[in-house]
């Protein structure tokens, strides 16, 4: 559910570019792909986060 | 390219995965360690395997080719393949279908559903489906890694498909998944360092990213006016909403290969590899960073190629590679980097096509010995292992296609690969692992219109398959049967809602559903997952 609300705000924010100034913050001309390029990044991040978390869990019983 | 370093750099390569193939043969002792790696795999080389499966010179060469020319949207797929490709299919899905083929013995993608639906025709059918369909698949992963030899090596293109096939057929034949899987995962090692060094060399080369895109930006008035005309609005924007490239786009290239590698039976049977649910979650953590640095990277730098050549020859990247966008990422390559890069490079994509194929060829031939012929009581095949034939069938196949396909279709293929597998298995692989109430009948009915509606679209709908094909032209004298938007919506968008709507719909229905109730004993045996 975190996941899913930071990519909401991220997706409030990105598409709510208008600006060139804003259009500044990556050089995108379009704020979906801003929006696309920094979840990409981040949905990365948060694979590296989740299995760094879950490093020892479910592992078989003894 | 020197070949005085390349052919000792190449020795010592095929050395390597000669030696780790060698091993994962004298490893293989029992069937299941030939099918499932003796359910024991470590999870960093079922991570790299699984994402050097996924990632073939068709993803890095000719889907970079494809986002060169449309540009960033093609992001998008990069970041369903992390979440759907790596996330949900390990630490989701990927859990389930590993106790789900504990609990039924199954090895195989189409054995893990026919036992849970207690249906031999399920098996059989998917196995003929896989066997039948995925040479096609095969072959243009093949056509990627050959057309890599003929630009970087000056290698004939005849030559280096017959010397891949010959290769991966030795590998898989004698040492089945454990040979492809440790080769599969030096591979990956070699990919993931030579695309992050890609990565970052490009940028660098573009002035940085926030450089990089805003030159891309201001490049828009350069996009080729017949590009313009099918909605492409700069490669930093999406392309225009309804026009056809953002169908094109969306429904087959983002959509198709973002939710098909769901129900690849090749990515799937990897979870079946491993020991425990800790395996996979850890998995994800080396998967999501792999798969980073292939897709998203490729994805970054294909777009960024066009700055590049602007800046050096005045022409965009579709006009250097004369139209074809398989090329461009090889001439990028060529262009770009320092020659001992190129070195390093030529072992990634050789490492990205040997571990697709494999793999593929693996699964093809799986689906022939195993879920065709051994479910049918054909145990011996012309006095040999029916999987073992089954690589050379997959193989000869692959090469064959290989000479018949055209130019440029490596993208194509594979989104049509990718989407058919969504039709015809997601469905019953999710009612598997998450309904147990579904039924067989429901599964029969479901995998058949998902794969029969597909199969349609691609040849009356689909506007590039179709008019490829020339079936529909020759039967109702025009290359689609439907006007626009048609011609350009993949079959996979009404095809797998159809599919789903079926599955759900016929299991409401059919009154087996309480089978489950009814005989407790059998219950156990054809259960979803057990929590």
């Amino acid at each position: 559910m975190k996941a899913l609300t930071l990519f909401g705000v991220l997706w409030k924010t990105c598409t709510q570019i208008k600006t060139k100034e804003e259009m500044g913050l990556l050089g995108m001309e379009d704020g979906i792909i801003t929006f696309v390029w920094i979840a990409t990044v981040v949905s990365a991040v948060g694979c590296a986060i989740f299995g760094a978390v879950m490093w020892n869990k479910g592992g078989e019983p003894k | 390219m020197n070949f005085a370093i390349l052919v000792p750099v190449l020795i010592v390569y095929m050395g390597i995965m000669s030696w780790l193939a060698y091993y994962g043969y004298k490893k293989t002792v029992t069937e299941s360690d030939y099918l499932v790696g003796g359910r024991n795999i470590h999870p960093s080389i079922m991570a790299l395997s699984y994402g050097a499966t996924f990632i073939s010179t068709s993803a890095i060469v000719g889907f970079g080719g494809v986002a060169a020319a449309h540009g960033f949207s093609l992001l998008w797929l990069a970041f369903l393949n992390i979440v759907l490709g790596i996330f949900v299919a390990f630490a989701i899905f990927g859990t389930r279908i590993r106790k789900l083929s504990l609990e039924l013995n199954a090895t195989t993608f189409p054995t893990l559903l026919g036992k849970r639906y207690n249906s031999k025709f399920i098996t059989v059918f998917a196995g003929i489906m896989i066997f039948v369909l995925m040479p096609a698949y095969t072959s243009i992963v093949l056509i990627g890694g050959g057309r890599f030899l003929q630009e970087s090596m000056s290698m004939n293109f005849n030559l280096a498909l017959i010397i891949l096939a010959a290769i991966i057929a030795i590998y898989v034949v004698t040492g089945g998944i454990k040979a492809v899987m440790y080769t599969d995962a030096f591979g990956a090692v070699i990919m993931l360092i030579g695309m992050a060094i890609f990565l970052f060399v490009t940028y660098k080369a573009v002035g940085g990213i926030i450089d990089g895109h805003s030159g891309l930006s201001a490049m828009k008035d350069l996009v080729p006016q017949a590009l313009v005309d099918q909605g492409h609005r700069g490669w930093t924007s999406m392309p225009e909403f309804g026009s056809p490239l953002w169908w094109t786009i969306v429904s087959t290239i983002i959509m198709g290969v973002g939710v098909g590698v769901l129900a690849q039976p090749q990515l799937a049977m990897r979870c079946m590899t491993v020991k425990d649910d800790r395996a996979l979650y850890r998995s994800v953590l080396v998967g999501g960073i792999f798969i980073f640095f292939m897709t998203g990277a490729a994805f970054v730098i294909g777009p960024l190629s066009n700055l590049y050549f602007y800046n050096g020859s005045g022409e965009i990247s579709l006009s250097v590679a004369k139209g074809n966008v398989d090329l461009i990422i090889p001439i990028f390559i060529n262009q770009l980097m320092p020659e001992w890069f190129i070195y390093l490079f030529t072992l990634t994509l050789l490492s990205a096509t040997i571990s697709t194929i494999s793999s593929l060829i693996h699964v093809q031939a799986t689906a022939f010995g195993q879920d065709i012929l051994k479910t049918l009581g054909v145990n011996k095949f012309l006095k040999m292992n029916p999987s073992r034939i089954g690589v050379l069938i997959g193989v000869i196949a692959a090469v064959i296609l290989a000479y018949l396909l055209p130019a440029g279709i490596i993208a194509q293929a594979t989104a049509f690969w990718f989407g058919i597998c969504a039709a015809g298995f997601l469905p019953i692989l999710i009612g598997a692992l998450y309904w147990k109430r579904s039924t067989k009948k429901a599964a029969i009915a479901s995998m058949i219109t998902g794969f029969t509606v597909s199969i349609i679209g691609f040849l009356f709908f689909h506007l590039k398959e179709a008019s490829a094909i020339g079936l529909s032209q020759a039967i109702f004298g025009k290359a689609t049967l439907l006007p626009f938007p048609w011609t350009h919506v993949d079959p996979l968008f009404y095809a797998l809602p159809l599919s789903t709507f079926v599955f759900i719909a016929v299991t409401l229905m059919d009154k087996s559903a309480n089978v489950n109730k009814q005989q407790p004993e059998k219950a156990k045996i054809i259960p979803a997952v057990s929590e």
